[in-house]
């Protein structure tokens, strides 16, 4: 991804500062998977 | 575009200002959308990516097609069967003048099957009069790490589609089971990412996690003390995309409705509310 491509408004131009940026793309089974690790962690 | 088929049904889980402007700008075509039917409010401001997933599946499972394009991440259109989407580049795409933050054409066999029109990064959120700047995080390790956070934190459910869940992923990625534990008493969760900013924003609490901050841009217009921090440690990004559906009703209108997406035009609009846009050349730093 392209860091020298600024975004539009004030508040989002810190993004453009990013070290390391990261997109999710897990595949069906281990986002079901995550989701249930994430309900396991956090949902009482 | 065919005659008889001048709307295009968009199924979203967003605020729609590109149909606005679509149908100012496109020979009397519109596109009408279609939010979750959760509530009333769901229809204007949004629910979530799982009930748009859920329509577009039962649409196509029951063989009632009423969706023309759905606005769904890329990361779901391609985990979702490639049947349930017609491949198609649109034109604008291929416009050499356009500089791509990155190539818009996000699936694996270059098809056309999930285009990215626009990049999202999620920002640490915080009240500004709660959370002096010598205070803020730096990072999610600050956040889950810091005494002070507890019960200050407001963060997207990790457990079902949307951000919380990428922050989830990522943060126990990078920092293991200690971030979880140290989390486990930190925040309280929010099914709606859009109601979770107005709480930050009215200081109910002091930080927001997992939240787009599609409404950001207005509130900070309108004085309210909401600020983004940037985490130093790493930056979770979704992209967008506008998939036209199989069988769709209006595939002509369809087609027009998600080239125009790709366009200088619609990304203005959608830079209005939140968004950060794809091409450079379309969206210096002074436009929306």
């Amino acid at each position: 991804m392209r860091v020298d491509i600024l975004p539009t408004d004030e508040w989002m131009k810190g993004a453009a500062n990013a070290k390391q940026i990261f997109e999710n793309f897990q595949n069906a089974d281990d986002q079901a998977a995550n989701y249930a690790a994430a309900m396991a962690d956090f949902k009482k | 575009v065919n005659p008889d088929a001048k709307r295009a049904a968009l199924l979203s889980s967003e605020i729609c200002a590109e149909n606005m402007n679509f149908s100012r700008t496109s020979a009397g075509m519109r596109a009408n959308w279609y939010g979750p039917p959760t509530t009333a409010a769901a229809r204007m401001r949004g629910s979530n990516a799982a009930a748009v997933t859920a329509r577009v599946t039962t649409e196509q499972d029951s063989k009632t097609y009423v969706g023309d394009v759905a606005d769904l991440a890329v990361r779901q259109v391609l985990i979702i069967p490639a049947g349930y989407f017609e491949a198609f580049i649109p034109p604008a795409v291929t416009d050499p003048s356009v500089k791509w933050l990155k190539d818009p054409v996000a699936d694996p066999g270059h098809k056309g099957i999930a285009v990215t029109n626009f990049a999202q990064f999620f920002a640490i959120w915080t009240n500004a009069t709660l959370v002096k700047p010598d205070q803020a995080p730096k990072n999610l390790l600050d956040v889950a790490s810091n005494p002070m956070w507890k019960g200050q934190i407001i963060w997207r459910v990790p457990w079902s589609a949307g951000g919380g869940n990428h922050l989830y992923y990522f943060a126990v990625q990078q920092y293991g089971r200690d971030w979880v534990t140290m989390m486990q008493a930190q925040p309280v969760f929010a099914d709606d990412q859009d109601a979770a900013l107005v709480q930050v924003a009215r200081g109910e609490y002091a930080i927001g996690l997992g939240l787009t901050g599609r409404q950001a841009s207005q509130f900070i217009k309108d004085g309210q003390p909401i600020a983004a921090v940037w985490p130093n440690d790493f930056l979770i990004s979704v992209t967008e995309s506008h998939p036209v559906l199989a069988h769709a009703p209006h595939p002509n209108a369809a087609k027009v409705f998600a080239n125009w997406l790709m366009t200088e035009r619609a990304r203005r609009s959608g830079a209005t509310w939140g968004k950060l846009r794809c091409a450079s050349t379309f969206c210096p730093p002074t436009s929306g």
